[in-house]
Parts: C-alpha cells; structure tokens; sequence
C-alpha cells in the first residue's frame, strides 16, 4: 500500500509490535468490555500538522538495548500501547519506519484513520507499561 | 447546536457570591473564563486564576459536577500535550461541549468520559449498557457523532447540526437501563 508520499515496508512483519505513547487524559474505562480501562480512539490519529501517526518499532527498541519503559523516559505519566502491524495493515494502513536522531525505533502508520479505523486501534491496543493511576485519585 | 455564544471573556459575573459552589483549585492560564448554559444569561461555571466555581443551580444533576470539572481541567493542556503534536483545547469547544451536555442530558444519565481530541477539540463518551457512544466536538456547532448498540450490532455515525434528536434518544436508553439496574 502507498499513500501520500509513503510506501508500506515488507520488512515490517505482519507480527511487529508498533507502540504508541498514551497521554492519561486518554484513557477511558470501557464497561462495555468488562470495566477495562483502554485508550481512547482519539488516541490514534495522525498528527495536527498532517504527518502520519508516529509509533515505535517494538524491536528495534529491543535492539537498542531498552526495555518498553525506556521508551517513556521523558514522558512522566504516560502508558504505552501496542497495536500489530498485521492489524493496522487490516485497517487498510501502511507502515514505514521513520528513524529520527533521537530515536532510531520511529515510524509512521500512514492512511485514512476514519472513526472505524481509531476506534479498531483503540478497542485493540493492548497495554505494555499499563497506565499507573496517582495514589491521590479516589 | 445554536449560535449563541458559550463563552465570554472578563465577564462581569451575574451571581452573587453565594450562588456559587467552589471546587478544588485548579491551575489554568486562563483570567476570568465564564462558561454560559442555553437560553441562560448566567455563566454556570466560572474560572478565576487558580479557582474553578459552578452555579448551585447546576449542581443538582448528578454528572455536572464532576463532567464540568473535567471540562475545565482541559484547560490546563499545553502545546503538544500528547507528545505527537496535539493542539491545547479550543476555550470555545469546551463551553460548546457544556452547552452540548446540558441541552441533552437528564439529570441522571451517566456521566460522560471528557477526552482531549490533537486539534484542540474534545470527545464526549459512554461506554456502558451496551452502548457505545462518542461525540466528538470539532469546534462550536460543529459535532460528529457516532453510536453502536452491541445487542443488536445496529450503529450510526453522522455530523449533527441542529437536530440533536438522536443523541437525546440514545442518553435516554442509557438512563433507563442504568435506572432499572439500580432500582
């Protein structure tokens, strides 16, 4: 698949792991799907100036010699989610890798993310540094 | 939706003292920020440097309280707040989605979840009773809704103007079972 500019890489496996850092204002709880406290599917759109949606390659971030919360050092508060390549590709979505000086793991997930699209993300995106709710919440 | 304004700046307030419930303090870069409700001239929340306040009249409904204090607290997000880029959120889609709640819910209906969207919009949803439900406010007047039952698989999803028909029909569903769950 290609869209705007981006071709999907063949070199991503269908089994790679893409992981998303999830601002705690959004996550929800879900009580339709036992209580569980997921995040939103506004948490999976492409960016506000129009580039696709930034993720990190779950093995290249291995590679590198760091664990899932390594990858939230600097982003105090956060979670992280991870949704398959395999899905997104289901979803009719691409992926690229985007490596960037700071972070060689970058990539983007590029294509229409309609509702249908974030909501799939979100319903399925499963937690690898859980959220950690403050003790100061009731 | 209509028109008329949601939210005024440095408004001189129109209640006194005593008509106001304060709530924790908050922190917001905001002066003086006055959110009104429908066909009211009263503001029915108003935020002053650290200290966020709700009009006694509101308080009664049992989501306001906590829903409005969410709203507000949407306040305190800065520039790139998710790390990816996000907008803050529009002081203008935070009084709309107020405004929003108050013309379409009941003073029981749950409350809804308050999510920041990246363009500086805010999301409304309830995920219960077999019921899903997302309203996302793109800025004043400007709505997309989506529902899906889970029962039935039955979902829609389209962009409300003025008729808010269907939103009202679905919260009232939500009320009723979660009533006839807790009676």
């Amino acid at each position: 698949m290609a869209g705007g500019g981006y071709t999907d890489d063949p070199a991503v496996s269908d089994d790679a792991a893409l992981w998303r850092r999830i601002h705690p204002k959004q996550w929800i709880i879900d009580h339709n799907r036992g209580g569980v406290l997921r995040p939103t599917s506004q948490a999976f759109t492409d960016s506000s100036d129009g580039t696709p949606m930034s993720v990190l390659l779950a093995e290249i971030v291995a590679a590198s010699n760091r664990t899932p919360r390594d990858a939230l050092v600097g982003y105090e508060g956060y979670a992280l989610a991870s949704i398959t390549a395999g899905f997104a590709r289901e979803w009719n979505q691409g992926i690229t890798p985007a490596p960037e000086d700071h972070e060689p793991a970058h990539a983007f997930v590029f294509g229409q993310k309609t509702g249908a699209v974030r909501r799939a993300f979100a319903r399925t995106a499963a937690w690898v540094v859980p959220p950690t709710i403050p003790d100061s919440c009731p | 939706m209509s028109a008329m304004p949601v939210l005024e700046r440095r408004v001189r307030m129109g209640l006194a003292d005593e008509d106001w419930d304060q709530v924790d303090a908050i922190t917001t870069s905001a002066d003086i920020v006055a959110f009104t409700a429908p066909e009211s001239p009263r503001p029915v929340i108003r935020v002053e440097g650290d200290e966020a306040a709700f009009s006694r009249a509101e308080t009664r409904s049992t989501w306001f309280r906590a829903t409005a204090a969410e709203l507000v607290d949407l306040l305190h997000l800065f520039p790139n707040w998710d790390s990816y880029g996000a907008k803050p959120v529009d002081q203008r889609n935070i009084g709309a989605a107020l405004e929003l709640l108050i013309r379409i819910m009941q003073d029981d209906t749950p409350a809804p979840s308050v999510v920041p969207t990246t363009t500086g919009g805010v999301q409304l949803e309830w995920h219960l009773q077999g019921i899903d439900l997302e309203v996302e406010v793109t800025s004043p007047g400007r709505l997309h809704a989506f529902c899906e039952r889970l029962d039935s698989g039955v979902s829609w999803e389209h962009d409300l103007a003025t008729d808010l028909a269907p939103l009202v029909d679905e919260l009232s569903k939500l009320s009723r079972a979660t009533r006839s769950q807790t009676d």
